[in-house]
């Protein structure tokens, strides 16, 4: 799912799929996530401090992220026409560095036991 | 309506629609009227009605006074009316007979000339009453309206609408007192010279017909304010429709009765210049009593905007956002909160509010925002708000901005300035209209920055220690289960399976005072708040000291003691003992009473201490510190909870309580619900010195496991209660420490009216029982232990715990698991036996060998139920005349227990049996694997063999490994694995479609009688690939239900719920499922309304595969009283006929099946019982994974061990409808619903229990149950 910008709690109790962000965010992301996995335009740097860190990780995007975000935001473009996604896809070697991705530290250990190299088995 | 049997009018509860339009510029018009109309028309949906259609909860409209419609109207009637604001206009509701109503209105008229103001005319208000419901119509009033001129020496409008407000006050309250009342009554709708109210106990759709002044062209306003009423009852009422005065309100206060308390006691010392003494002396009381909350909150809105504060400051400092640990907050905002805080605590729930003084017009929402509130401003100056979008139709080229308030936000048209002033803007201003910054750092008093102590305590010696213990009744299980693991862990305790130890006052063992309190919670009416996801606006500060007059602002009522948590170390508190800051000092008293045996002793005491701190408040001390450490041989400690409860209530009936705040240091607090019971009767901070001085003596003699440094040990503790009481609030939908305080949440089972009376006023309480002679020799018993002077005390000790005492040693408890000299449980090792032999060997002489351990509470009462025995009231039958066993078994469900807190084998064994049966076994939360919807021929066919996942959401196929392969014993063919009630809870695990269909019938879980109000977790170690697929979630990460659905805040979100799941299988029946609590019946009433089949009311003493300790034992009420009253209000409603009533909580044999029934449930749940009958020990370690007999375990290895069989739970249910036939015989019963509610049947055993003629009804026997039979002479 790929949305401009959510008010307070968002993607509380989510237990699997992927979010993307581009906007902002309200305050107490992420009480009780503990699947899946969220990628924030965090442009202002402002994201860490709304967050609830109970049982999430903040951590930047490795390759994979990447190329699974880049899918996304052409598919966001394609389908909506967001001029968003556009300017972040035009531009994605800088404004990549602004993601930020959203673990929730059990789904972390759970692959990690797993060590499934595909995440996408459940989308929500 | 009056209290009746179990139901009170107290628990009555609504939930609504509101919304207004509004014409931004403030031109009036009759357009906007007619507009708000049809809001509250396409709002039909939210409101509701009874047994008949035709008779609303309430619907109403509030809009400014018409003056050129009134001035016609009155010119008609041969009087002229002043100009607009130079008279006054109201809307009186008088009782129809007519001599009645002249006497009403010959006091109002009196009232009206002592204040020396002129009635100008009376206009009675054409009504058309075609199309009423019969019930509303029986309570109908006469509605006139009242024109009031405004005298000559009164320029200013807010003045004159204070006189009027007076004037409603002090005629209301001569009338109420003077005059014979009837189901009707005097009522004033509203009263001013700005707005007036028409409304009524009229379904939304009626209120334009039923008043033709509304169809009126004239009638203009530049507002409409409606409001449409769901309540959980039909108990006609014409006063509670909404609007009041000054506000709509959807939403519920849950700290009502602090609330209520907070300001009966500070309004004693209300001083304003806006109103002279004698003014003042006929406003009060501002709240009268039988009114809802919303009315409540209204009178208050009311006060404080009259007396000078403008009605969105009044609004910010009832409804304040969460200001507590906002960072992100402006300072200005922060101190106005604070400020305000600290001498008003919030009315707290779920709101969402529309205001109005006439002049402006606003909405704002609770800091949690739970009810939707939306608005829609026009170009053509419109502005319309609503609980939801789309009431009125607007067409879209004409909306400029559309939005939904933000939780905690507030949105006003300002009709004279003709603009929208903003959250920011207004807040802005109204914060810095006064320097509460600086006020805050001159006066505010920090424990950080409180000077050294003068004198330290020390802790405990040792040897004291254990001596203490003992006298403050601490057994070996609370040090090791309670206090031990909070410290090392710095977390409540973990516990399983349900309750089955008597309940406090049919216990024979010395019982801790808070064990006779049940906490209440939220459920249906109103959401239980979700501690994690509403972590940022919960708050434990608290504030000690005194709150001076709130009417004037005065810089100096913030100077209180600021606490971030309410929990004292030794040191913290003298601090606090040492105060002094030249206004504000601390005064200690010692709470002890003569352990001398003698009745009155512990009266005398009371009576002393309450004396005493009168004195220290009147003599000017702010905080007064009550201690039990100054016991001796001959003075025993008063338990902590009754000298709190008695000087809180004392200092309110003397009005000074809001002067003074009270510390308690105690030595018999330990666990969490006895700190919450404490704060719940008044105390604001409390230091559990002897559970600190256990933990450091603990860790000195290596009984704690873990070491870490002792500094952490004490803080661990005081996190975890902390944590502890963030549950218990939020349980009951409060979010603040501050409203909390003084709400008295609880509902008391067994003690008698004189005690409640006098000590814990205003609580709720069905079930009578210890006086304060039982109280004191409770307490002696507990002392005697302690200081076992001569041999006569030790004997008296030794007797009354059955034991012999052991003087190194404390007593050994056997609360939380069953123990050779412990408490009793009803499941012990002897009837567990009994259960698992006779289901096993199909003997039925030897189940009654056990059902009769079971009834034979003799010796040993345990249950509510225990105290009945069948009457009979009618000839006896033949067994063969009573309808067959086949007729019966459908009426049986198991309970609902989840695959993933039992294990496969356990699950699917229950399920095969009540297919077998023909009654229901239950999914529980978690899904159900889509393989049990095949016949057993699949399963037959399989078996032994290899099987591949089908029907899964993963893309590969997936071998079941070697450890999931379903084992099922003795499979027949025409077996089913398929669960008929599939359960749809908050975290809706596995809950599709296709689940949806393969239903019976779909229960939507409330609340769980083991932790109602809490949600669940099933932590990551149990979710192995089978159940993580099952729930459709990934393997190895923990699941969490939260306590709310967050789709039902309300009634009408629940009535939303079962329309979409009667969508979903058309021939499900839609069960809700209820835990007993004070109350339940009218929730029940409007579970009903909102159109489900079967309404379940669970015990408190249910199952659970994983709560905390307390909620376990301190969370819910028995069935029996739930039951009861379910059945009595849905009766009285008319409603019985519509639902099925279902209980469950500990059922164990014929003789409670019969009970229930007699009680009013046809259908009836058994869970734990089931699981024994299944191989259940209880252990109690469900939430360990390590069941040793493979029922509540993933455990591959332990599973191996499970020995249940279908045949063995078929067993118990066949033997469980004998015995019910064998009653039903016995009784003369033909069938099972000719014994529904038949209560005659039932009786009180007189000869084992005294009776006293107080309250608990069953129907029409009138029976208390003084249960308690150990005496010390």
């Amino acid at each position: 799912m790929v949305v401009e910008g959510i008010g307070d709690h968002g993607c509380e109790y989510m237990t699997g799929g992927r979010v993307v962000i581009l906007g902002d965010t309200g305050r107490n992301f992420g009480a009780g996530m503990s699947g899946g996995i969220a990628y924030v335009w965090d442009t202002r740097h402002a994201f860490a401090q709304r967050c609830n860190p109970e049982m999430i990780d903040l951590d930047p995007l490795d390759e994979n992220d990447l190329a699974e975000l880049h899918v996304l935001l052409e598919q966001h473009e394609r389908l909506t026409g967001s001029t968003v996604a556009r300017f972040i896809l035009d531009d994605f070697e800088n404004q990549a560095h602004h993601f930020v991705k959203v673990f929730p530290k059990d789904y972390k250990k759970a692959l990690l036991v797993k060590n499934v190299g595909a995440l996408n088995v459940f989308t929500g | 309506m009056s209290q009746s049997g179990l139901y009170n009018p107290l628990f009555e509860r609504d939930a609504c629609g509101i919304g207004f339009a509004a014409n931004l510029k403030g031109n009036k018009n009759h357009q906007t009227v007619s507009d708000a109309l049809t809001i509250l028309e396409n709002m039909e949906h939210r409101g509701a009605s009874g047994s008949e259609p035709n008779s609303g909860d309430g619907a109403g409209i509030m809009i400014q006074v018409p003056h050129e419609f009134f001035f016609d109207e009155c010119l008609q009637l041969g009087v002229q009316l002043p100009p607009p604001g130079r008279y006054g206009a109201g809307v009186v509701f008088f009782p129809k007979e007519i001599r009645l109503r002249e006497e009403c209105r010959d006091i109002f008229s009196r009232c009206a000339e002592k204040l020396g103001l002129e009635i100008l005319v009376w206009r009675k208000i054409p009504v058309n009453s075609e199309g009423i419901g019969a019930t509303a119509l029986s309570v109908e009033p006469e509605m006139e309206q009242v024109f009031i001129a405004c005298p000559a020496h009164i320029a200013q409008a807010d003045d004159f609408e204070r006189k009027l407000f007076v004037l409603r006050n002090y005629s209301s309250h001569l009338i109420h007192s003077t005059v014979r009342q009837n189901a009707i009554g005097f009522y004033l709708a509203s009263l001013s010279c700005r707005t007036v109210v028409y409304k009524g106990q009229l379904t939304s759709l009626q209120v334009r017909g039923y008043f033709p002044d509304l169809g009126n062209k004239r009638l203009v306003s530049a507002f409409g304010l409606v409001h449409s009423r769901f309540a959980t009852n039909t108990f006609p009422s014409w006063k509670l429709a909404q609007p009041f005065r000054y506000i709509a309100h959807n939403g519920e206060i849950n700290t009502l009765q602090g609330n209520l308390n907070w300001l009966k006691t500070s309004e004693k010392g209300f001083i304003s210049p806006y109103f002279s003494k004698e003014e003042m002396d006929m406003l009060r009381p501002i709240v009268t009593s039988g009114q809802s909350d919303s009315a409540c909150l209204d009178n208050m809105i009311e006060l404080l905007t009259l007396s000078g504060r403008s009605l969105p400051h009044v609004m910010m400092m009832l409804i304040p956002e969460a200001w507590d640990g906002q960072p992100e907050m402006d300072p200005v905002k922060r101190a106005f909160y604070e400020f305000h805080a600290s001498f008003m605590e919030p009315w707290d729930g779920p709101a969402s509010i529309s205001f109005t003084d006439g002049n402006i017009i606003g909405a704002t929402l609770d800091r949690n925002g739970l009810r939707p509130s939306r608005y829609c401003v026009t170009h053509d100056d419109r502005v319309i708000m609503a609980s939801e979008t789309g009431v009125l139709p607007v067409a879209p080229e004409l909306i400029k901005e559309k939005g939904r308030l933000q939780p905690g936000k507030m949105f006003i048209v300002d009709l004279t300035q003709g603009r929208i002033i903003s959250d920011d803007e207004l807040k802005r201003g109204i914060c810095s209209e006064k320097p509460y910054g600086d006020w805050l750092n001159k006066h505010k008093i920090r424990l950080e920055e409180l000077p050294e102590p003068r004198v330290t305590f020390t802790h405990l010696e040792s040897s004291q220690v254990l001596k203490y213990q003992k006298a403050f009744g601490y057994s070996a299980e609370d040090l090791d289960v309670i206090i031990g693991p909070m410290a090392t862990e710095g977390k409540e305790p973990i516990g399983s399976m349900g309750s089955d130890v008597p309940l406090a006052v049919l216990s024979n063992q010395p019982q801790h005072l808070s064990s006779y309190f049940k906490q209440l919670f939220a459920q249906v009416t109103n959401p239980p708040i979700d501690p994690i996801r509403e972590k940022m606006v919960m708050s434990l500060a608290t504030f000690v000291g005194n709150i001076g007059n709130i009417l004037i602002e005065n810089e100096k009522t913030c100077h209180t003691v600021t606490l971030q948590h309410p929990i004292l170390t030794n040191h913290e508190l003298e601090k606090i003992r040492s105060i002094d800051t030249g206004i504000f000092q601390a005064k200690t008293l010692q709470m002890y009473f003569r352990a001398d045996g003698q009745p009155g002793s512990l009266q005398k005491a009371l009576d002393r201490i309450c004396r005493y701190a009168l004195d220290a408040v009147e003599d000017g001390f702010e905080v007064l510190v009550l201690s039990d450490r100054a016991i001796d041989s001959e003075h025993a400690a008063i338990p902590s909870l009754l000298f709190t409860a008695a000087v809180h209530h004392h200092l309110i009936r003397k009005g000074c309580c809001g002067n003074v705040g009270i510390v308690v240091e105690a030595g018999d607090v330990w666990e969490v619900h006895h700190f919450a019971t404490l704060l719940g009767f008044g105390a604001t901070a409390i230091n559990p010195y002897l559970a600190l001085s256990g933990i450091r003596d603990m860790e000195k003699s290596g009984r704690l496991q873990t070491l870490p440094e002792s500094k952490n040990l004490e803080k661990n503790y005081i996190k975890a209660v902390n944590e502890g009481l963030l549950k218990v609030f939020s349980k009951m939908g409060i979010s603040t420490l501050q409203s909390y305080m003084g709400a008295q949440t609880f509902e008391i089972i067994g003690l008698s009216k004189s005690v409640v009376d006098q000590y814990f006023t205003g609580a709720v309480s069905r079930i009578e029982g210890m006086h304060l002679d039982d109280i004191a020799r409770e307490t002696l018993a507990k002392h005697f232990l302690a200081f076992p002077q001569n041999g006569r005390r030790a004997s008296l000790a030794n007797n009354y715990l059955q034991i012999t005492h052991q003087p190194t040693r404390l007593p050994a408890g056997g609360i939380y698991q069953w123990k050779r000299n412990g408490e009793f449980h009803l499941f012990n090792p002897q009837s567990i036996h009994l259960l698992q032999y006779a289901t096993r060997m199909g003997d039925y002489s030897v189940f009654k060998k056990y059902s009769k351990v079971v009834n034979n509470q003799s010796e040993r009462a345990v249950t509510l139920r225990s105290l009945f025995t069948f009457k009979q009231i009618r000839p006896s039958i033949p067994l063969e005349d009573v309808e067959p066993a086949e007729n019966i078994y459908r009426r049986f469900a198991t309970g609902a227990m989840s695959f993933g807190s039992i294990s496969w084998e356990a699950h699917t064994t229950l399920a095969i049996a009540m297919n077998r049966l023909g009654g229901k076994s239950n999914t529980g939360e978690g899904g159900e694997d889509e393989r049990r919807y095949e016949p057993a021929s699949y399963w037959l066919s399989v078996a032994g063999s290899s099987l591949s996942v089908v029907g899964s959401s993963l893309s590969v196929e997936q071998p079941i490994t070697r450890n999931q392969q379903p084992a099922i014993n003795n499979l027949r063919p025409g077996d089913s694995l398929r669960s008929a009630i599939k359960q749809v809870a908050s975290g809706r695990f596995g809950v599709t479609s296709l689940y949806l269909t393969e239903a019976d019938e779909l229960q939507i879980k409330m609340a769980q009688g083991a932790k109602p109000g809490e949600g669940g977790q099933l932590p990551g170690h149990k979710v192995d690939d089978w159940i993580g697929r099952v729930r459709h979630s990934t393997p190895g990460v923990g699941l969490i239900s939260p306590p709310p659905h967050h789709d039902i805040y309300s009634i009408e979100d629940l009535a939303q719920l079962i329309f979409d799941l009667k969508n979903a299988n058309r021939r499900a029946r839609i069960n809700v499922k209820l835990v007993s609590k004070a109350g339940v019946g009218t929730i029940a009433a409007g579970v009903a309304k909102a159109k489900a089949d079967v309404i379940l009311v669970s015990g408190h003493d249910g199952g659970t595969g994983a709560s905390p300790i307390s909620s376990i034992k301190h969370a819910g009420l028995p069935w029996e009283l739930g039951l009861a009253e379910t059945h009595q209000t849905l009766v009285r409603n008319r409603l019985r006929s519509r639902v099925v009533v279902q209980a469950d909580g500990q059922l164990k044999t014929g003789r409670d099946i019969a009970v229930a029934a007699l009680l009013g449930a046809e259908e009836w749940g058994v869970a734990t019982a089931a699981l024994v009958v299944e191989g259940c020990i209880l252990m109690r370690k469900c939430h360990l994974n390590t069941c040793p007999v493979g029922v509540a375990t993933q455990d591959p290895e332990l599973r191996k061990r499970f020995t249940g069989d279908a045949e063995h739970v078929v067993n118990f249910f066949k033997f469980l409808t004998e015995e019910l036939r064998e009653i039903m015989a016995e009784l003369g019963f033909r069938t099972v619903n000719d014994m529904i509610g038949q209560v005659d049947c039932l009786a009180v055993d007189g000869g084992r229990w005294t009776v006293d003629g107080g309250r608990w009804t069953v129907g029409g026997g009138r029976s208390t149950v003084d249960g308690r039979r150990w005496t010390i002479k």
